[in-house]
């Protein structure tokens, strides 16, 4: 006889850690369980005990904060692309969440679990690593909070502790006139991961050097990454073609994809170029008027 | 009436009343409501469900079986290993395959043992723990390669690999190649594709201590299924009886060439209870519906200046996998059918079936004619550009028409493919996209024949139909043809009404079950409409003369001068004289001293041959026709190949069901742009590695381009009310046609499938490096 799976579904976030604790590595939290549902099925995952995480109201909150707005991990996909303050505040992230799976996905899958479950493929890390977004971090220790592009350690491994949650995203309101761009290359299908995901917010100043940049890939490494040299080949110089595309194939050196269905990694190398010079060159689009 | 007399019934003037109108589907409501109920909703008392152990490798020795852990876990009902079977093969056309391996196994997935247990986590476990040891030995996967001396054997007590060897010519391509002032030819090669159902292969089984077993199973073939199932379990057809449920699309893939009812039936025998098996996801990936056919094509042609076609050779090379299954009919169709479609004066077809240790492949909608036209489309093509011709002209100059026999025997009776392709080309803008052209973007086109049934299994393709009037005097059609979501059932539920007279509504028909419906093939080569229609329009006419035999008794006038309209009978040309309703006709005739039914059969068995020693015969009593045009869009900088525009035109005669038929040009477009663009089997030693929906990319509807469907104006008088097949010429010259579009917009050609944006970037890339060295030279 196998053993039956346990579901408990706490109301408080003390209980869910208490939880969590008292199993160790028994136990899975569960939010949404759009990729969790597939890893047990596939028997990746063989956890004893689920702790569903939906019942906790706290954790699904979005609220606006001093520097820009919160949203707690179990929000769903859809609740943080519809929400009028996320895409006041950080209209990059609505427009990513826009082209996430499809909708009947984006309306099971939560923020939190998509972070927490660290495949290189979703775009939304990306997007927050473009924003500058901070994970707070809720354990038996207490409360931490972690920049996202510190949080990815390895293929699906984070910066998550044993008997740790993720309970919350924190997205820094956009400074005016930023512009952005959250671009998705899907060579097969519109549901399908990316063969390359890129997302972009940078500034300009008066003179049309850019003040500010931040580039955010997901599909091209073991995690989901920021693309320095890019950033670095833009920062201070004026947004010309010849910039833009110089700065954008420097973005071939910093990633490390592998071969697989939606891509060799030499032509995932070349997609990465393009569609890092597409992102920059909207992005800069959308500067236009509020440079000054 | 005989074939002859069909064959000359004119084209009726008349309005049909049922035929050609969007009636709603008889499954409709079932469905949309969920209630519809498939082979995984069907539990009997006591059933056990079954867990499969396959092989974890491509080829090696079964050096032993060790089942007792798995005996001893509670709840385990059953453990079968090929011990427990009769011992015997089977398959389709070659009876090659065991239902568990025996000595050795031949592909990743093939059944070893199975397991019954109370429930399907516990079956699950108790397989996991049956000990296999194996000996791996040298695997081939590779056909080219299996073909040559001293290849590994897949089938040990064979000579070769070639399973299947075809060697015809008709005419005399050399001298059709002399005559010629252009001469094309290229290599291509085409992928393994998979049916990708929305529901898995299932069954359930229960053999009763008596020596009955009855198999609710999800066959598009019930009772080829039953006959196969007899042979591989040694038992007799009569005391086997199979139940289709509703079944979740097949494309081909259910048409019982796999073992999933023999692995339930042999568990239910040794439990002595029912028993079901349904498929994973992942198994329906290794050893469920059998994919498509690969093959790899040359294909050589010759022209005449003016464009006429003097001469085509081909040279075929196709996987069967590890066992036969479907494939060597598949790869017949590859090999010859495409003669029907343009008139070749001289034609060759040197073709080999070669057994490797990849998954068996098989039958898939299309059945050899998508693989055979990916080549053939595109030689057309590259004839249409060496000519500096346009492909549209020079199709039509080539095209079948009316009375064309092709080299191989099949004789051609509707045939508007020269209407289809003006129309394609109408509803696409051929003329003025090609006169306005865009950079990086492209035309392509490409034309299908494909027949209503195919005689092949045996000197018979007919189907037999049995309607019964109630006593209320609502129809029932008993049919054991199959429903397999294709809207077969509506189809004959509006032929039956058209003949009878009836309304729609008072028209229903049975599931298939082998105990209590007449024999019948079942779905596949797009027979259903034009064969079980006129099998199913006899029965009606049958019925329709008993009805007005009883009829003119009560309304006293002759029968022959009686006519029923709506589901009431009377005199012709004399509106408000007696009538009589059929309810009460029906009623009437039973409901007396000495009363009888009102039931009847029809059967239709078309003027078609079963193929000769050379391959030579009429093998379909009608041919359906197709063609299809794309305007595509290169992303240059990535390769991305976007449809602007898609436009398919079917030439299938009469029109039964428009919506139905509209749609099943779009799923079957759906299917073939999968195969053009995205649908690929990734492998690693004969192991799967994308056995799943996140990696193995079929389209979806965001992935659909703007279609356009369209009807040539059509009649086949051997069809029921001018009907003849539709289903699968739909995807037959997809893949050509997108290629050839792409071809047309950036200069490059992918000659292996799926044609990837990678694929056509590196394409770019290199002939924009050839471009450079050549202006430098």
């Amino acid at each position: 006889m196998i053993a039956p799976l346990a579901y408990v579904r706490p109301e408080r976030l003390d209980e869910a850690l208490a939880l969590l604790s008292e199993f160790g590595s028994d136990a899975r939290p569960i939010a949404g369980g759009t990729a969790l549902a597939i890893l047990m099925k596939q028997q990746l995952v063989r956890p004893n005990v689920l702790v569903a995480l939906d019942g906790i109201e706290e954790l699904r909150l979005i609220s606006k904060t001093d520097d820009g707005v919160c949203i707690g991990a179990t929000a769903t996909h859809r609740e943080v692309e519809l929400s009028p303050l996320v895409s006041d505040c950080a209209p990059l992230l609505t427009r990513t969440l826009g082209h996430v799976a499809t909708i009947r996905i984006r309306n099971a899958g939560t923020l939190g679990g998509n972070v927490a479950h660290a495949d290189p493929s979703q775009d939304p890390p990306a997007t927050l690593i473009a924003l500058g977004a901070t994970l707070t971090l809720v354990g038996p220790d207490g409360r931490r909070v972690v920049p996202v592009d510190e949080f990815f350690v390895d293929y699906y491994e984070t910066a998550l502790r044993e008997g740790e949650l993720l309970t919350a995203i924190d997205v820094p309101r956009a400074p005016a006139g930023t512009g952005i761009s959250s671009l998705k290359f899907l060579p097969r299908s519109a549901d399908d991961y990316a063969t390359v995901s890129v997302a972009v917010a940078l500034r300009v100043d008066g003179k049309g050097l850019c003040t500010d940049v931040r580039v955010g890939l997901a599909s091209v490494a073991a995690v989901p990454i920021r693309a320095r040299h890019v950033e670095e080949a833009l920062l201070g110089h004026e947004l010309d073609s010849a910039t833009i595309d110089e700065a954008a194939a420097a973005v071939r050196d910093e990633i490390d994809p592998i071969s697989d269905g939606r891509g060799s990694a030499e032509y995932k190398r070349e997609m990465a170029r393009v569609f890092v010079a597409r992102a920059v060159r909207e992005a800069v689009g959308a500067t236009a008027g509020h440079g000054a | 009436m005989s074939i002859e007399e069909i064959a000359t019934e004119p084209a009726p003037e008349a309005e049909f009343s049922v035929v050609g109108k969007d009636v709603g589907r008889v499954d409709g409501d079932e469905k949309v409501t969920g209630r519809a109920e498939f082979v995984a909703d069907v539990v009997l008392p006591g059933m056990l469900w079954g867990a499969v152990v396959r092989s974890p490798y491509a080829h090696a020795r079964i050096l032993s079986i060790n089942t007792s852990k798995a005996r001893s876990v509670r709840g385990v009902w059953a453990v079968v290993t090929a011990e427990d079977t009769a011992g015997k093969t089977w398959g389709a056309f070659i009876r090659d395959m065991p239902i568990f391996a025996v000595d050795k196994v031949r592909y990743v997935g093939e059944e070893v043992a199975a397991v019954a247990a109370q429930d399907l986590e516990t079956a699950r476990y108790a397989a996991s723990l049956i000990e296999i040891e194996y000996e791996e030995i040298d695997a081939i996967f590779d056909p080219e390669a299996s073909m040559l001396p001293g290849a590994p054997l897949v089938h040990e007590e064979r000579e070769d690999n070639i399973a299947v060897k075809i060697d015809v010519e008709r005419g005399d391509v050399e001298h059709g190649f002399a005559q010629s002032d252009v001469i094309v030819e290229d290599v291509f090669v085409s992928q393994p594709q998979r049916h990708a159902p929305i529901e898995t292969i299932g069954s359930v089984a229960n053999y009763r201590p008596g020596g009955k077993l009855t198999l609710w199973m999800n066959t598009q073939t019930p009772f080829m299924a039953r006959s196969r199932i007899a042979w591989a379990l040694d038992m007799t057809q009569g005391d086997i009886r199979i139940i289709q449920p509703y079944v979740g699309g097949g494309f081909g893939g259910k048409s019982c060439d796999d073992n999933n009812a023999l692995v339930s039936s042999v568990l239910s025998r040794v439990a002595g209870r029912p028993v079901k098996l349904i498929n994973s996801r992942e198994e329906e990936f290794v050893a469920g519906s059998r994919p498509r056919v690969p093959m790899k094509i040359a294909v050589k042609m010759g022209l005449k200046k003016n464009g006429l076609v003097q001469a085509k050779s081909i040279r075929v090379v196709a996987d069967n996998g590890a066992y036969c299954g479907k494939a060597p009919g598949v790869f017949n169709v590859a090999s010859l059918r495409h003669d029907t479609g343009y008139r070749y004066p001289n034609v060759k077809a040197e073709s080999y079936l070669v057994y490797t240790n990849n998954i068996p492949t098989g039958a898939f909608r299309g059945f050899g004619n998508p693989s055979a036209e990916w080549a053939i489309e595109q030689a057309w093509d590259l004839a249409a550009d060496a000519l500096g011709a346009d492909p549209v002209e020079l199709a039509l100059l080539n095209a079948a028409e009316p009375g064309y026999v092709s080299p191989h025997g099949n004789r051609v009776v509707s045939c508007e493919l020269k209407q289809s392709i003006r129309k394609a080309a109408e509803l696409l803008g051929w003329d003025e996209k090609r006169a306005n052209r865009k950079p990086y973007r492209g035309l392509g086109m490409g034309t299908t024949v494909h027949v209503s049934g195919k005689r092949h299994f045996g000197d018979y393709d007919g189907s037999s139909a049995v309607i019964k009037i109630n006593e209320d005097g609502k129809v029932f059609i008993i049919c054991g043809e199959g429903e397999n979501g294709q809207g077969t059932m509506t189809v004959l539920c509006q032929i039956a009404a058209e003949e009878l007279g009836v309304p729609f509504e008072d028209v229903s028909i049975s599931q298939a079950d082998t105990d209590s419906t007449t024999y019948c093939h079942g779905a596949y080569a797009s027979r259903l409409t034009y064969i079980a229609g006129n099998a199913v329009k006899f029965a009606a006419a049958e019925v329709k003369r008993q009805l007005l035999e009883t009829a003119s008794e009560l309304i006293e006038a002759a029968a022959e001068d009686l006519v029923i309209e709506g589901g009431t009978i009377s005199v012709r040309g004399a509106p408000g004289s007696r009538s009589v309703t059929v309810a009460e006709t029906a009623w009437s005739r039973q409901y007396r001293r000495g009363g009888k039914p009102i039931v009847g059969a029809g059967s239709f068995d078309p003027d078609s041959e079963l193929q000769d020693a050379n391959r030579y015969g009429n093998e379909s009593g009608a041919y359906n026709f197709g063609v299809q045009m794309a305007e595509v869009e290169v992303d240059p900088e990535t390769g991305k190949v976007t449809i602007l525009d898609y436009v398919s035109v079917a030439d299938c005669g009469t029109v039964i069901n428009p919506i139905t038929a509209a749609g099943q040009q779009e799923g079957a477009i759906a299917q073939g742009i999968g195969y053009a663009l995205t649908e690929h089997c990734l492998v690693e030693d004969g192991r799967p590695l994308n056995p799943n929906f996140s990696d193995y990319k079929i389209p979806c509807t965001m992935d659909m381009p703007p279609l356009k469907i369209g009807f040539a104006d059509s009649y086949e008088p051997t069809g029921p009310f001018g009907a003849k097949g539709l289903g699968e010429l739909g995807l037959d010259p997809t893949a050509a046609v997108i290629s050839n579009a792409i071809h047309d917009a950036c200069g490059v050609r992918i000659k292996e499938l799926p044609i990837t944006a990678e694929k056509v970037y590196f394409a770019l890339q290199q002939k924009a490096a050839n471009e450079v060295s050549e202006g430098k030279a």
